[in-house]
Formats: structure tokens, C-alpha cells, sequence
């Protein structure tokens, strides 16, 4: 999930997001599948195994292809980063 | 009244004893020293600058004051202070306009928070500015010269400073610093240069200043909007092009050049991307800066052939 | 007492800045830059009512002051997340001590404040497994010669500073509030009884214990040289804290249970001299009475640090100035290590200074 205190500020240029955390300052450039996927938390917390889920269908690909599979290393990131935080739910 | 306007007696007069308040841009620099040479050399870069009344409040209180030799053999030494602060170590008298200026630099980039800042040069023409980014090296005050050259407005040798609320581009048209072979390129392609002291083995090499043209100061309260971002590099040997950036490489390229954009927050990511959203951005490698100009050049040119309104978004 | 500085009663008596010309507000913003107080300075002078008729340019220099301070705090909050993401869960607790938890708690003089180190303490019977916990997480040591290393592990009440490898961010970790081997021993199982929790779940010393660990850092501790900030920072606490009657009625108190009403003594009367903090007649005489020091240590003390505690500006700086601040700095270094390392820390540190000035 993506903590409400963060409050993202987002802009998309040609198919790649500059993201502004409010909390850390810090300001991020993502890909395509790495903005969407930091969206659809915002959006609403998921596992990561539902966040495949939603990507896959978003962009019409399957669930076990290389993009996806490294999900769980995006999610890695994203949290070192301090966009996102384990749920509590 | 312009420093121009003063007698040396004047100057001297108000240099060494309350201070001669001299507005630069947005900022009122309060200036004392004693060292003559300095003085010299200031009246002239500065000879188009207006002084302030002593009813103002300075932005900056400056000192260039003669400091200890250390040691009996060494050449006499000066420093640079301001409100307090002294960024630089003592250094030799006889480089005191290059350390002024360096000093004025460092008086606005660690202050000046009300603006954006960018480590870049900034010229206008036809209402719509070009800031030209890019680290030491670059090129970028050598093409900047070549633009003057062309008739651009200089807004800017140094910074480009962006009021965040509205987007402008605040002119600071302060004298454009030279470095090594660009001074005689430069002496060559402007019709009439006027170029003060040339300074041998500085930290940076061969320096000297270009007196800023009478017009930029006189407009100096003039903004401008931006139009297009540049990126110069120079190197021998390149091909000189004008290359297009996608517009999240230019945000993050004008980034690593800002000053200042982890201070501003919020304010600048918003900042940064409404002139992103506004202007072009483009890489452009060059060996030789009059061609280069030309490619600039272009870009105004083309806007107004185009018919696009200057003054829209 | 102290030389006449216009950034002191600025800040004791904030409405005076209406009477200001040119080259008072010259003086003063000159002043508020060299002790970095510029931001601080906007925010008294708000709370005063004096804000709207401030000339033009000096909100302008006020306000660029304030967007730094600000971007300060939007680092120190983010820091204090990070921290608590990598100690939440291990049962370290942790407490903020200084400009953190002035953050955190979010006090009216957090505003305008350029802290730059996080300070925290943490029990002292945890200190090595903290310190291996945030060295695996990220933070590195900072590069200190091995005499340094030393001074901070033996004398010191802190590890050496620690820096985030990432963030470039500096962190103090702290087991006490004051080095174990001074003069004054405060036992830290008492700042921790009477802890608060903050809204993120740190937690910080109670009021009392703030404003005394802000008087140990003052007059035991660090250096007295330039500290206005502290000072301020004193009296902005009493401020605060002291509409509650309860805080008065506490400080001698616990200042005498911590054994510190000597630096309480001190920080009572200079706040209340050079600032006018409103302290209770009866407070400052239970103060005096339990803490201060015989009358030619005071006739010694009170023009050192009138001189010493206000920034230097080079314009006006005296020779005095400087024989002040170098007893005042033997003196803090005599609390805090017993006679015979403090010659030899003293010597290394000169010798240390002269070299780099040959050099």
C-alpha cells in the first residue's frame, strides 16, 4: 500500500512517470510498468500476487511473462524507497 | 544614477565607507572594499548598473577586505565576506574581481530561495527565452556570447532563476564569465567586445569578463518566459546538431543542473514541470559556437514562421 | 553584560523591529544569517504581530529563510520514518531527544529551525546490538581518525556519528544525555519513566527533561560559543511548556533528582536576562538556592558568556570575544573528562589545528 501520508504527486511525459513523494522530498522516475503498478497501489493495497493480476490484465499480458516476474523485486524497491509500506490489513 | 555616472572619487568614497548599493536583477547588493584595482575593474563591468538609493534594504552585505600575508613572502591576500560568512579562503589581491564574482554567485545560490535555480545561461528574443544548462565545461558561456552576437537578450550568464508561482525567468544580466581559447573566439565574433582585466592562472585557468550589454542591464527588470531548454557540450570534434530530448530526460537533466530543487519541494517539482510542459528540450553537441548560435536561432525563427502566438503557453 | 546586539533583543523584545531603518535592518538580517537564525527569527516577530508591516524585501529574505528551515524539517521527518522503519519490531524503543523531537511533536519552534543531525537515545544496555542493527541497514560510520573513535566510545555518550550511506543523512545515537564520566552523573532510567509518546509512536523526554537537557547541552556539555540558538531554544520551551503551571512547579525538582541544577541555574538566569523568558520569581529562587555557584565563579562567568554566546560578526568582533570563547571551551571540556586526558585531548586537538594550518 501506499502510505496516505506520502500524498504522490504525479506527472507522465510520453509513457513515463516523475512522481513527487511529499513526505521524503524525493522525486522518482518510473517506467511504464513500474508507474502503473505504484498507481494501482495507491489506488488500492494488494498482495503482490493480485498486483500481477491487475497489471496482467491492464496491459493484456500474461501472468508468468518476464515483465511480471520481477514484480516482486519492484515491490523490493518501492519499499526501500519508502513508497509503499506492508499493509496492516 | 549608474555606477558609470560616478567619479572615482565617488566611487571611492562610497566603496570604503557605507557601502555602494547596487541593484543586480531582483537582488540590492550592498558592496565595500578598499582594494583599488577591484574598484577599477567593477566600474567598468558594472558601468551600466543602476545604484540604489540609501533608503533600501541590501539582499546581500558584501566585504572585499585586504587580509594577512601568513607568511612575509607571500603576495598580498584579500577575502570575501558576506553577512558574516567567508566561502573562500584568503586569496591573492590581484584576482579579487574573479573571486568577487565568484562570491556573488555564492551569495545568491545559498540565499536566494524565493527562486528556482539553475546552473545555466539565459538569453531572450522575440519574448520567449532559451536557458542554456549545463555543468562548467559545457560551453555554455561561449555559445551565450554567440547568441548576444545574434542579437538574444542576455538574461543571464549564470543562473537561470525561475519564480516558481508564475513560471518567469528573472533576468541577473551580470557580467558573462570567459575562460582560455573562447576569449579570443569571442573577441572575434562580437562586434565590439568590451572585455575587462584578462586574468592569468586562476582555478579555472585564463579568465576574463564580458562587460554585459548596456540594453540587458537596462531591461533588467524585464522577465521573460521560457521557450526551450539547451543542453550544450562542447568537444572539438563533434557534429553540431540540434538533438530532441524526450520530455522526462530534459526534467531530469535541468534537475541535476538546479541548485536548489530538494530545498523547493513541492514547489519546484511543480515548477520544473510547468516549464517542462512549456518548452522544448534539446542536447546540442557543438565544436564551433557560431554554428551552434545559428541552430538556436532556428528554434526562435521557426516559432514565429509557424505562426505560433509568442505568448502562449 | 552583554556587548549591545541588536539580533539579542530582536529576539527578546520582537516589536522593536517596527522602529528599525535601513541600517538596523541591515545589521539584523546580517546578524540572523551568521548564527542561522534568520528562519527563527521571521517566526518571532510573526508571533509578535509585527509580520505586516515588515518591509518588502525583508519578507522576501525572511521568506527564502523559511523555505530552507522548511526543506531541514521535511528531511529530518522523513529520516525519523526511515529510522522507525528499520528499528519498528526489533524492541529497541526509541527516543528522540533536541530538533527531532521538537519536529515530532510538532512545537511551535520547530518552525524555522535548521537542525541537521538526528539525535536519539536508545538504553545503554542496547547500544552495541542498535549500532550493529543500523550498520546492517544502511548506515555507515563516519571516517574519524582512531583517537576520535576512541574519544566518543570512552568519554562520550554517543557512538561516533553514523551517515547514511544513501541519504548522506547524519545520526547520533545517544545512551544518556550526558558523557559517563563527567562530573554529573543523571541517571537516564529516570528520562525514561517519565517519557511521552509522540503521534508516530516515538517518544520523546517530557517537558521538564527537555528544557534541562537543553540547559546540560548549554553550560555542562557543548560549547557556549555562538550557542544563541540553545539559548533560544530554552526560553522558547519555557514558553511553551511553562502556560501549564505544572511545568514551573516541576523543573527544580527534577533538575535536583537528575542533579543537574547547576546548568538549570545558568540557563534560567542568562534565558531570563538576555531573552526576559518569564520564569516565576519563585522558580529562579529555588534555582539559586539549590544551584549556583559561588559569587566570583558567577562575576566570572556572566561577562564570558554575555560576550561569548552571541555570533561574531567580523565587524565586530573584539579580542575579548576570543579569550572568552577559548575559557569557555576548556571549560566545557573540563566537565566532561577527568584532569589529565583533558590536557592531553586539549594538546592533541591544538596540535591537530596548527598543522592544518601549515599546511
Amino acid at each position: 500500500m501506499v502510505p496516505d501520508v506520502n500524498a504522490l504527486v504525479w506527472r507522465m511525459w510520453e509513457d513515463e512517470f516523475l512522481v513527487y513523494n511529499t513526505t521524503s522530498g524525493q522525486t522518482h522516475h518510473l517506467n511504464l510498468l513500474a508507474g502503473e503498478a505504484l498507481r494501482s497501489l495507491e489506488a488500492e493495497a494488494a498482495h503482490e500476487r493480485e498486483l500481477v493480476r491487475r497489471l496482467a490484465d491492464q496491459f493484456e499480458i500474461a501472468e508468468d511473462s518476464a515483465p511480471l516476474q520481477m514484480i516482486d523485486r519492484l515491490v523490493r524497491e518501492l519499499d526501500e524507497l519508502g513508497l509503499i509500506a506492508p499493509s496492516t490489513l | 544614477m549608474k555606477i558609470g555616472d560616478l567619479t572615482s572619487d565617488q566611487l571611492h568614497q562610497q566603496f570604503d565607507g557605507a557601502g555602494l548599493r547596487i541593484r543586480i536583477g531582483p537582488f540590492i547588493f550592498n558592496l565595500r572594499t578598499q582594494i583599488c584595482d577591484l574598484i577599477a575593474e567593477f566600474s567598468f563591468l558594472y558601468a551600466d548598473f543602476p545604484i540604489c538609493d540609501a533608503s533600501e534594504i541590501s539582499d546581500f552585505r558584501v566585504r572585499v577586505a585586504p587580509a594577512g600575508r601568513g607568511r612575509p613572502w607571500r603576495e598580498a591576500r584579500a577575502e570575501f565576506w558576506a553577512d558574516g560568512a567567508s566561502p573562500f579562503d584568503a586569496f591573492p589581491r590581484r584576482l579579487a574581481t574573479p573571486f568577487a564574482e565568484w562570491g556573488f554567485n555564492w551569495c545568491i545560490y545559498s540565499h536566494a530561495h524565493q527562486f528556482l535555480m539553475f546552473h545555466s545561461a539565459v538569453v531572450e528574443k522575440a519574448g520567449r527565452a532559451a536557458i542554456l544548462a549545463g555543468p562548467p565545461g559545457s560551453g555554455k558561456s561561449t555559445l551565450c556570447a554567440a547568441l548576444l552576437a545574434s542579437g538574444w537578450r542576455l538574461l543571464s550568464d549564470e543562473f537561470a532563476l525561475i519564480d516558481p508561482v508564475h513560471g518567469w525567468l528573472m533576468p541577473v544580466p551580470r557580467p558573462v564569465a570567459l575562460k582560455g581559447a573562447s576569449i579570443g573566439l569571442v573577441e572575434r565574433f562580437l562586434p565590439d567586445p568590451r572585455i575587462g582585466r584578462v586574468f592569468a592562472d586562476t582555478r579555472k585557468g585564463t579568465l576574463t569578463h564580458l562587460r554585459p550589454p548596456t540594453e540587458a542591464v537596462e531591461r533588467q527588470c524585464e522577465p521573460a518566459l521560457p521557450g526551450w531548454v539547451v543542453f550544450p557540450t562542447h568537444a572539438a570534434d563533434a557534429a553540431t546538431k540540434l538533438v530532441p530530448l524526450r520530455k522526462a530526460v530534459g526534467f531530469l537533466r535541468l534537475e541535476e543542473n538546479c541548485f536548489n530543487y530538494k530545498t523547493l519541494g513541492r514547489a519546484a517539482f511543480d515548477a520544473l514541470s510547468q516549464l517542462i510542459d512549456t518548452a522544448a528540450c534539446y542536447e546540442l553537441p557543438f565544436a564551433q559556437a557560431v554554428a551552434a548560435a545559428e541552430l538556436v536561432d532556428g528554434l526562435a525563427e521557426f516559432r514565429s514562421v509557424a505562426g505560433l502566438p509568442l505568448d502562449a503557453a | 553584560m552583554p556587548p549591545d546586539n541588536l539580533l539579542l533583543r530582536a529576539f527578546a523584545d520582537p516589536g522593536l523591529v517596527a522602529g528599525l531603518g535601513v541600517e538596523g535592518w541591515e545589521l539584523l538580517l546580517a546578524q540572523a544569517r551568521t548564527a542561522n537564525l534568520t528562519g527563527r527569527l521571521s517566526y518571532r516577530i510573526e508571533d509578535a504581530g509585527a509580520f505586516a508591516e515588515l518591509p518588502a524585501r525583508v519578507r522576501t529574505q525572511f521568506a527564502a529563510a523559511r523555505v530552507a528551515a522548511e526543506s531541514g524539517r521535511r528531511a529530518l521527518e522523513w529520516e525519523v520514518n526511515r529510522l522507525r522503519h528499520v528499528l519498528t519490531g526489533t524492541g529497541f524503543p526509541m527516543l528522540l531527544l533536541k530538533g527531532a523531537a521538537y519536529a515530532m511533536a510538532g512545537l511551535p519552534m520547530a518552525r524555522g529551525r535548521t537542525s541537521a543531525d538526528i539525535d536519539i537515545m536508545v538504553p545503554g544496555d542496547r547500544l552495541d546490538r542498535v549500532e550493529k542493527h543500523l550498520l546492517a541497514h544502511g548506515w555507515e560510520l563516519d571516517e574519524l581518525e582512531p583517537y576520535d573513535v576512541h574519544f566518543y566510545r570512552k568519554w562520550s555518550h554517543e557512538l561516533p556519528p553514523l551517515r547514511h550511506r544513501d541519504r548522506g543523512s547524519v545520526l547520533d545515537v545517544h545512551h544518556t544525555i550526558l558523557p559517563p564520566r563527567s562530573r554529573l552523573r543523571p541517571d537516564p532510567s529516570a528520562l525514561w519513566r517519565s517519557a511521552v509518546a509522540l503521534r508516530d509512536g516515538s517518544l520523546a523526554l517530557c517537558p521538564t527533561h527537555m528544557a534541562l537537557h537543553v540547559a546540560v547541552h548549554l553550560f555542562q556539555d557543548g560549547e557556549i560559543a555562538g550557542a544563541l540558538g540553545a539559548l533560544i531554544d530554552f526560553d522558547e520551551l519555557c514558553r511553551h511548556f511553562g502556560q501549564n503551571p505544572g511545568y514551573w512547579l516541576e523543573l527544580v525538582p527534577a533538575a535536583v533528582a537528575l542533579g543537574l541544577v547547576r546548568p538549570l541555574y545558568y540557563a534560567l538566569r542568562y534565558a531570563s536576562l538576555m531573552l526576559g523568558t518569564p520564569a516565576p520569581e519563585a522558580v529562579m529562587a529555588a534555582a539559586a538556592r539549590a544551584g549556583q555557584p559561588p559569587a566570583p565563579v558567577r562575576a566570572a562567568m556572566d561577562p564570558m558568556v554575555g560576550s561569548a554566546l552571541v555570533p561574531d560578526l567580523p565587524e565586530f568582533s573584539s579580542p575579548w570575544r576570543g579569550v572568552a570563547c577559548l575559557c569557555l571551551y576548556i571549560r566545557s571540556h573540563w566537565l566532561r573528562m577527568p584532569p589529565v586526558p583533558l590536557a592531553l585531548h586539549l594538546m592533541r586537538k591544538a596540535w591537530l589545528r596548527s598543522f592544518a594550518a601549515t599546511s
